[in-house]
């Protein structure tokens, strides 16, 4: 059923560090090359890599934001879990 | 001391930079290929979730991987926009090459000439000199004066061919320079096609700035299913401890991943590689019938010029192609035609050696009408057959006619073509009208009427006052 509620933490870590590892990656992606080309390409190509780092910087952003979140649902559920199981006995769970 | 060569290479960048900027964005492209391949695969089929939260995690874990696949697009369109610029400039490089080559060849012609010339000039003065002196002498030894004066006649002869030769060495170099000068521009428009299609790059989908807040969206949701499944969906009375997500909202609206490869660029470059083909035929052309025509003399610039130019405006402005046609070589040969060019009366107009033409396959006829027209322009280079054409054109108007069809010049072309095939009216500098004859009496008329309207003798008069002015000196 759809709302079933089922967290498996280490696959949400994987993703917190695949999307961690892909953040770097692509911030690896800078720094601008100069070439020797005609001086309006030259002008105009340096205009487009400002632009694309811009960008590249908001990717990388957002891709790290993404990371963070998950890891931070991750304790939060592992919190959540603890807290259940401390106070299973006084809501008439069972103990683990 | 020998002058140095005076030309040099005008362009300005070479292939190589554009290749190895190609290259750069090559390997950017396969590195965002990477990347998202990467997190891709390293995507669990739920991401550690189920149910709803799962779906969604899902979801928007495939649109990050492809605002990353946007990446590698983006590389590879803008490594196909310097590759193509690269290869276009090689082309234009070859071209320089065999310029410069020629002109240097014209350079020494030309140095040879000047001293040529010089000599011959010399030789004359001195045969002058010789001829007043034995003239004084003409009593004593008529003989010796008379033989004075046939050596100073062939001297100026020789003076005077000297300086043929050299004006004609003068306008080949002259040619090489304007040349040079084509490819100087041609290279300047291929810098704008690949600036605009820099400026037209469109990043907008490499970084959704909807992205993150979409993401908070998620996780917001995410954690009131939990809560909803931990409190019966009676609210959250435990809470999540420690979670500071940011934005709220829902899925982020992705916009659609666009055709990185302009059509724009590819139509414009195109258009260039047509020019570029135009100007080969035309350099081609020059250096052929150059040294025949009035079109090598001074004035060879401003014809180059203006026939370029009527080139530029009818393949680039005007999306013309370049035609050759499968009889009488004229197309292709001492005509440029570029075809399904829109022109005033929707037949063709002849600008210089390149004539635009409405028909994508112009009748024969036609470019024999036009073959004509180059003549005339061959004969009195552009600047005098555009005066000449504009005199004509007002006297035929004042003369109640409609400035064109019985002036001159147009009768000489129609004559040409009413009498296609017939080896004596065949367009040649030397084409002689007869008297009497106008294009509107034939039967293969446009239908414009009207222009006939005038009696006989003032269509003559038209045209023998507009031969007149044809003929000034």
């Amino acid at each position: 059923m759809s709302d079933e509620i089922h967290v498996v933490y280490a696959d949400v870590e994987a993703l917190e560090a695949n999307l961690a590892t892909a953040a770097e990656a692509m911030d690896a992606l800078g720094g601008r090359r100069r070439f020797e080309l005609s001086p309006v390409v030259v002008a105009a190509h340096e205009a487009l890599a400002d632009r694309w780092d811009d960008r590249r910087n908001a990717l990388v952003e957002s891709l790290t934001a993404a990371a963070d979140t998950l890891g931070q649902v991750a304790v939060a559920f592992r919190q959540v879990d603890d807290g259940l199981a401390e106070s299973a006995p006084d809501i008439g769970g069972r103990v683990p | 001391m020998t002058r140095p060569f005076p030309l040099d290479d005008p362009l300005r960048a070479t292939a190589v930079a554009y290749r190895r900027a190609g290259d750069t964005y090559t390997a950017l492209a396969i590195a965002g290929g990477e990347i998202a391949t990467a997190l891709d695969g390293g995507l669990d089929a739920d991401g550690g979730f189920s149910g709803r939260a799962a779906e969604s995690v899902a979801a928007l874990m495939t649109e990050h991987v492809e605002r990353i696949r946007d990446v590698e697009i983006l590389g590879s369109s803008l490594a196909e926009v310097f590759v193509q610029h690269a290869d276009e400039l090689a082309a234009l490089e070859t071209e320089v090459a065999d310029v410069l080559a020629r002109g240097r060849r014209n350079w020494d012609r030309l140095l040879a000439a000047e001293r040529a010339e010089a000599e011959a000039e010399a030789d004359h003065r001195l045969a002058r000199q010789r001829l007043a002196t034995a003239s004084l002498g003409v009593a004593v030894d008529p003989s010796q004066a008379i033989a004075a004066h046939d050596e100073a006649d062939r001297a100026r002869v020789r003076w005077r061919a000297a300086e043929s030769a050299l004006d004609g060495a003068e306008a080949a170099f002259g040619l090489d320079r304007t040349a040079l000068e084509d490819l100087a521009d041609a290279e300047r428009l291929l810098d704008e096609v690949t600036v605009a299609a820099l400026d037209d790059q469109d990043l907008a989908s490499v970084a959704d700035p909807g992205f993150l807040n979409g993401l908070g969206g998620l996780f917001q949701r995410a954690g009131s299913t939990i809560l909803d499944g931990l409190t019966g969906g009676g609210g959250p009375g435990l809470g999540l401890p420690g979670i500071a997500l940011p934005g709220g909202g829902g899925l982020p609206g992705l916009p659609p991943v666009p055709d990185p490869i302009s059509d724009a660029w590819h139509e414009a470059g195109d258009r260039l590689q047509e020019y570029g083909r135009y100007l080969v035929e035309a350099n081609r052309r020059r250096e052929d019938r150059g040294g025949r025509f009035r079109w090598a003399g001074p004035d060879a610039g401003f014809d180059a010029f203006f026939e370029d130019g009527a080139a530029a405006v009818g393949i680039l402005g005007m999306g013309g192609e370049l035609y050759h046609d499968d009889a009488g070589g004229y197309c292709g040969g001492s005509q440029s035609c570029i075809v399904g060019v829109a022109t005033p009366l929707g037949g063709a107009i002849t600008l210089g050696h390149t004539v635009l033409y409405t028909p994508e396959r112009p009748r024969h006829e036609l470019i024999a009408h036009e073959q004509q027209h180059i003549h005339q322009y061959e004969e009195l280079g552009t600047r005098r057959f555009l005066t000449r054409a504009a005199l004509s054109f007002a006297v035929d108007v004042a003369l109640g006619g409609d400035g064109y069809v019985d002036t001159h010049y147009e009768r000489e072309a129609y004559y040409v073509q009413d009498h296609y095939g017939d080896p004596a009216a065949a367009p040649s500098p030397d084409l002689e009208v007869p008297d009497g004859y106008f294009h509107s009496e034939t039967p293969d008329d446009y239908n414009f009427g009207w222009w006939t309207s005038r009696p006989r003798p003032v269509k003559e008069l038209s045209a023998e006052i507009t031969e007149w002015i044809w003929e000034w000196p």
